[in-house]
């Protein structure tokens, strides 16, 4: 049994030191593995990183990480990625790592990902250079992350985005708005990487079930969607 | 008295609340009917609740701001699914 811990868009500030952690204090009993699915930040500002690096180290199990839109608000990503990587959070954008858990070999991927809409209604790499580069950047981080995820050889795959791969988790969202929440590229990814589950933020008053139209399940755990500090996922018997 | 049209109105506090760099928020709906402006969504602390309404009052002259945002505090963990 894998009891996966999961949320996202948690946007601490400098001024939320010891906000998360308090919630944190049962989390050995209940999972194996946290999650963070991006925005983890409210500006991307290497203080703020410092502040949830604070407050997700020296846990009793692993912390793996992708960042968000928020976290590169500042420009400085790579700030943001360091301060975490410092606390041992692993953080991952097209890569992957692999966790031993009762006795399985347990794969995580990541990636931010990004926007472009989903099948039948998303952006083409055409007209301006804005829009192609907007379609191409799309493209792009859901091949790194599908060729991170398809080269995992473990018993367990988990994919870990900030944006969304369906459409599903997003009903609440406004319609008009979908390009801007994710992109069937990253469903595409999860599928063809043989991913067992995929986790994803970013969708605040989207709904946290879906599947992707491979048949792989789809969280959304954005924490205005599920309203704790994290939620678990229990996967096998 | 309203200066500007509604639209325009949603759009421009969005806009602010977005770029605003001691806002950045994203997660906050915005909405009006006849004069009023409802800002829907939930935040971290009163400071920031405080920051948006003062950003949208400041964005749209002549409205009135109703401010239906709530500060939530993170529950501890959540329930458990299993997936079979």
């Amino acid at each position: 049994v894998i009891r996966i811990a999961a949320v996202g868009d948690i946007h601490l500030g400098v001024e939320d030191r010891d906000r998360w952690r308090p919630h944190l204090s049962d989390l050995g009993e209940r999972a194996d593995v946290l999650l963070l699915a991006g925005d983890l930040t409210r500006h991307g500002e290497p203080a703020e990183a410092e502040v949830v690096a604070a407050e997700f180290s020296d846990l009793p199990v692993p912390v793996v990480a992708v960042l968000g839109n928020h976290d590169h608000h500042a420009d400085e990503p790579d700030a943001v990625r360091r301060l975490l990587e410092d606390a041992g959070v692993t953080v991952l954008e097209g890569e992957s790592t692999v966790l031993e858990i009762d006795g399985q070999r347990v794969g995580v991927a990541g990636a931010k990902g990004f926007g472009g809409g989903f099948a039948g209604a998303c952006g083409s790499e055409f007209g301006e250079p804005e829009m192609k580069n907007f379609v191409a950047h799309s493209r792009d981080v859901a091949c790194r992350f599908e060729r991170a995820l398809a080269a995992l050889d473990t018993d367990v795959k988990i994919a870990l985005l900030h944006y969304s791969p369906v459409e599903e988790t997003l009903r609440g969202e406004r319609l008009e708005i979908y390009p801007f929440l994710g992109s069937y590229f990253l469903a595409e990814a999860v599928d063809n990487g043989g991913a067992d589950i995929a986790f994803h933020g970013h969708a605040h008053a989207g709904t946290e079930r879906g599947a992707t139209p491979g048949g792989v399940r789809v969280r959304n755990v954005a924490y205005p969607v599920i309203g704790h500090a994290y939620h678990v996922y229990t996967l096998g018997d | 008295v309203s200066t500007e049209p509604a639209e325009y109105v949603v759009a421009h506090i969005r806009d602010r609340l977005a770029s605003d760099g001691d806002i950045a928020e994203l997660g906050v709906g915005v909405t009006v009917h006849g004069e009023r402006v409802f800002l829907d969504g939930s935040v971290h602390s009163v400071e920031h609740r405080d920051a948006i309404v003062a950003a949208a009052r400041e964005v749209a002259a002549g409205y009135e701001i109703c401010a239906d945002i709530i500060v939530c505090e993170p529950a501890d963990g959540g329930p458990e699914e299993r997936l079979r």
